[in-house]
């Protein structure tokens, strides 16, 4: 719905998502809509006294219209 | 102990607003220096708006978060560039943007050099934990002179910059405090 509206009413080329490794449920959830791990950036948060990675993940609006036909 | 200020070939320096809106009404005019340095669109500025920037700038003064330097030869004290950090003091990370605008002052070895006096504060004044920056695709001389300083390329964002009527990647790299202790043992070996 969201991707719906980013790609066919915004026209946008891209979406980007930030998420730190230890949100599981989100690394699902946009593997689950096909977005690609682009960047992990090592050790970029602090949490709970210890450094975490931060992934940077993008789905591009070519692959959002293939993944809707097929 | 080593001076935070001073490299091999530059040092640090703090610009008047006079001085730094002259020098910027000449680079900004450079637009492959622009685009190299920046995603957002060249424009033209006046000399007078950009030193008011700059006179803002230096009302506020010092900030936790924001630090900038402007950078000078130390062999004819030209006034060639600058350098600046974003802060993030929570995730102990700050990120670099840095510019030469003199031309003949490119390939030289003085942005590695102004780096590597950033490394220095970033890592031994401030006490951050990491270092980051991002660069452009086509900016392969940026990207040879950063691995050079002990970053590691951390990934591209696919075709995130539009220009020229194509799309270019951007380019993310970092360095953390235990990999620049470990270069400065290898260094002092």
């Amino acid at each position: 719905m969201l991707l719906r509206f980013a790609f066919a009413e915004l026209n946008l080329f891209r979406v980007s998502a930030m998420v730190p490794e230890y949100n599981e449920a989100a690394l699902a959830l946009l593997k689950k809509f096909g977005f690609v791990q682009e960047v992990c950036r090592r050790k970029a948060l602090e949490r709970d006294g210890q450094r975490w990675d931060l992934y940077v993940f993008g789905l591009l609006s070519e692959e959002w219209q293939g993944q809707a036909k097929g | 102990m080593n001076d935070l200020f001073r490299g091999e070939l530059v040092r640090f320096a703090f610009e008047e607003p006079e001085a730094r809106a002259k020098a910027e009404v000449r680079w900004q005019r450079d637009t492959e220096f622009i685009r190299l340095a920046d995603d957002d669109p060249s424009q033209l500025a006046s000399e007078k708006k950009i030193k008011e920037w700059f006179d803002h700038q230096a009302e506020e003064g010092p900030k936790s978060e924001r630090v900038s330097f402007s950078v000078r030869t130390l062999e004819d004290d030209k006034y060639i560039g600058f350098l600046g950090l974003w802060i993030d003091r929570i995730h102990s990370e700050a990120w670099v943007g840095l510019g030469i605008g003199e031309r003949e002052f490119w390939s030289k070895g003085y942005g590695s050099d102004m780096m590597k006096l950033c490394q220095q504060y970033v890592f031994a004044e401030l006490g951050l934990a990491r270092l980051s920056l991002g660069l452009h695709e086509y900016n392969p001389r940026a990207l040879r002179s950063y691995e050079k300083c002990g970053f590691r390329l951390e990934g591209r964002t696919r075709r995130d910059i539009a220009r020229e009527g194509r799309r270019y990647d951007s380019l993310w790299m970092g360095i953390l405090r235990e990999e620049w202790l470990q270069m400065q043992q290898g260094e002092n070996r």
